[in-house]
Parts: structure tokens; C-alpha cells; sequence
């Protein structure tokens, strides 16, 4: 596989207990898809009902992250590193 | 389904949150990942706490936390491969309850502990751990268990 998908602790009991997951694919969107395609219960996890990647979820492409990019629509090549990483945050 | 560490790691936690008064502080839980960690019921047993920096606007300190995205990469980067993983979080709530707020549960993933420690007048007067629901619409208390 081209693309490589790593995934953060808390999310990997819904992926086979897998950190890593390749993925052929276009765009960042694409890859996720084929992701959940293997591994259904992370859309709930990364995607609302409307479609878009959750709030504290931040996607990097590489070192870059997609929001600054094209979000979903994102660009991505054989070779390049998917990095879901949740914003953990709250407070009282 | 229990969050189990011993008393020095709780205690590097609550000098963590004691000296962020009255902000809130915050840190990562670290320790072997478990097998049924996605299943209620699931003991987490931590075997390492490492404090962070509040990341949040300086204006908002004393209500909300943030943990840096690319910190938290770099420890998920460091740990990967070892078995061991970021099992949970702690927060503190200065001069509140350790209840979760609905904007911790706004934020929170699954599967992980968070630990919320109480803060009042600059000292740690309760904790409570807390699970998130995997369909994300409700914590569930988890029992703290001190060793050593």
C-alpha cells in the first residue's frame, strides 16, 4: 500500500488494534474512506452525520496539516503519511 | 473498569494541578494499552504521568485545557511499537467539582481514561476518572484504584 494511515492509541481497539493502516488513494478523503471501509466504527469516531472530519480531530499530511490545505480534498502521493491526532482538550 | 496507578504517579498529577492554580493543569497518562480497551469493564493501568503545558489561550486558562497536537504526536511516535500507548488524560478543575463538563465530553475520545482532580484554594480536595461511551453521548465513572 502507498499511503500509510497512523492512528492515535484511543482510537486503535476500532481498527484490529492496528497503528498503522495503508491505504491507495488520491486525497485525504479517499484514504479515509478505504479506511472505513476496513474498520467502520472509526467514522463515528473521526466524521459528523454532515460528512466533515470532527472538530478535535486533526488530520497532518506529512507535517503539514489538511485544514491549512484542502481539508479532505486534500492531495496526497505514494509515500505520504496519514496522521490522525485527536485535540485533547475541556476544562470545568 | 478502573484506572489503577500508584502513588507517585498520582502524586507527579496532583503537584501538576496544584501548581496550575487556578488554571487548570494537564498531562498524559501513559501504560500498557489494553486488550479490551474499548469495552466497558477495561482496567487501565498507568505506569507513567507526564505533565504538559495548558495549551489554551492564556484568556481562558482557568476554565479550559489543551494538550498540544504535535506533543501528543511526538509521544504517540515514541511509544509506537512498545505496546505501551497514551491511555488517558488528567485535567484539573480549579474550585468545581470532578464532574466531567459537557464540554469535556464534547472533546473526548473514546476508550481512554480522564482523570479530573478538583482543585480548591490551590490544593487537590477529589478526583474521579471517567470513561467516554463509544457513541460518545455520556462519561461513565470508573473506580480509581492506588497502589503502593
Amino acid at each position: 500500500m502507498s499511503i500509510e494511515i497512523r492512528l492515535p492509541t484511543a482510537l486503535r481497539a476500532f481498527a484490529d488494534k492496528q497503528e498503522k493502516i495503508g491505504v491507495d488513494a488520491g486525497t485525504v478523503g479517499e484514504a479515509l474512506e478505504q479506511m472505513f471501509s476496513k474498520h467502520e466504527r472509526l467514522r463515528q469516531q473521526l466524521m459528523s452525520a454532515d460528512g466533515k472530519l470532527r472538530s478535535f480531530v486533526n488530520v497532518y499530511v506529512n507535517d503539514d496539516d489538511a485544514r491549512d490545505k484542502q481539508g479532505l480534498a486534500t492531495a496526497v502521493k505514494d509515500g505520504d503519511t496519514i496522521l490522525i491526532v485527536p485535540a485533547i482538550a475541556g476544562g470545568r | 473498569m478502573s484506572l489503577k496507578l500508584n502513588r507517585a504517579i498520582e502524586q507527579i498529577a496532583v503537584e501538576t494541578c496544584q501548581a496550575a492554580f487556578p488554571e487548570e493543569g494537564c498531562g498524559l497518562l501513559i501504560g500498557a494499552v489494553p486488550e479490551n480497551f474499548d469495552k466497558p469493564g477495561r482496567e487501565v493501568e498507568v505506569d507513567e504521568a507526564r505533565p504538559l503545558p495548558n495549551g489554551w489561550d492564556a484568556s481562558a486558562k482557568t476554565n479550559r485545557y489543551l494538550i498540544d497536537p504535535k506533543i501528543l504526536a511526538k509521544v504517540e511516535a515514541e511509544l509506537s511499537g512498545t505496546g505501551r500507548g497514551v491511555v488517558g488524560f488528567f485535567h484539573s478543575h480549579p474550585s468545581v467539582p470532578a464532574w466531567p463538563s459537557p464540554f469535556d465530553l464534547t472533546m473526548a475520545m473514546p476508550c481512554c481514561s480522564y482523570w479530573i482532580l478538583e482543585v480548591r484554594d490551590g490544593k487537590m480536595v477529589d478526583s474521579r476518572s471517567w470513561q467516554r461511551t463509544e457513541d460518545g453521548r455520556s462519561f461513565i465513572e470508573e473506580e480509581i484504584v492506588l497502589e503502593g
